[in-house]
């Protein structure tokens, strides 16, 4: 799994390449809260390049989302993979999270 | 009035033959293909798993759905053991058998940890907001989703999950639950 950050000037942008399941997820969970101690409160997660996505990876995204709640933020997905989405949607989480098919419509929507 | 001739009998009996081969050539086909593996109890057995599955289905008319929804299984139960079962201690093993009968897979997973309690599918309901969001329970939840029977079994020093999975052609891509 490869993971990138970039900031701008209200929402950070974290793209996710590879795989994401319980051996590698704990490092999108850390990108993710490193971000959100840093003070981003508003978080697009690009997950157009995850091939595959268990519910370790949901965990992350569930648990990074109500911390920003919390804040007023939100962490809001976009253009998820065939196979992220139809997770999300098994997990019954695709309600609980914004969905976009673009990256820079998801980052102009904060 | 019908006369039996020795070409009636021929005939006959050859297509008795030609039915008996059509029936062994079935039955050949339909043999079981069977994997088991003893792997390491840790988290990246799960994607050790997926390897095996994959070399397991090259040959095997397999749609990608199916595939999928059982590498998802195999992926959540051997992380529930390594977290659960053995609470992430290195030492212990998880054996594994996949087989495939035409057109059903049924993987069974095999622990020597600790029981633990496996809800039945019923008691399980997808979150519909935030706040219902369990960490737990989630992996679970998949697996009784994607996989058509699930069960589980502890006794006797060993730990027993067993799911199930049809594959039909053109099987419904929204799975059953």
């Amino acid at each position: 799994m490869h993971i990138s950050v970039k900031e701008m000037n209200r929402v950070d942008l974290v793209e996710v390449n590879g795989r994401i399941d319980s051996s590698t997820a704990p490092e999108l969970g850390q990108t993710l809260s490193g971000q959100i101690d840093a003070g981003t409160v508003n978080i697009v997660v690009d997950l157009s390049g995850v091939d595959y996505m268990s519910s370790a990876g949901l965990r992350e995204l569930v648990s990074a989302l109500k911390r920003v709640k919390n804040s007023g933020g939100d962490v809001r997905l976009c253009n998820p993979s065939e196979r992220a989405m139809e997770v999300l949607e098994l997990a019954g989480l695709s309600s609980i999270f914004q969905i976009f098919d673009d990256p820079v419509v998801a980052v102009g929507s904060f | 009035m019908f006369i039996l001739t020795d070409l009636h009998i021929q005939i006959v009996m050859a297509a008795f033959a030609v039915l008996i081969g059509i029936l062994a050539l079935t039955a050949l086909l339909n043999q079981p293909k069977i994997l088991t593996v003893r792997l390491p109890a840790n988290l990246e057995s799960a994607n050790t798993l997926y390897n095996y599955l994959l070399a397991f289905c090259r040959d095997l008319d397999i749609e990608e759905q199916c595939l999928f929804h059982c590498r998802l299984a195999l992926d959540e139960a051997c992380t529930n053991i390594v977290q659960h079962a053995y609470q992430n201690q290195a030492s212990g093993t998880i054996k594994v058998l996949i087989r495939y009968a035409n057109p059903t897979f049924t993987i069974v997973l095999t622990d020597y940890g600790e029981p633990r309690q496996l809800y039945a599918s019923d008691d399980l309901a997808p979150a519909r907001s935030l706040e219902e969001v369990s960490p737990g329970g989630l992996g679970l939840f998949l697996i009784h989703r994607v996989m058509d029977r699930v069960s589980y079994r502890s006794g006797t020093g060993a730990n027993r999950l067993m799911m199930v999975k049809h594959c039909l052609p053109g099987h419904a891509v929204t799975p059953s639950r």
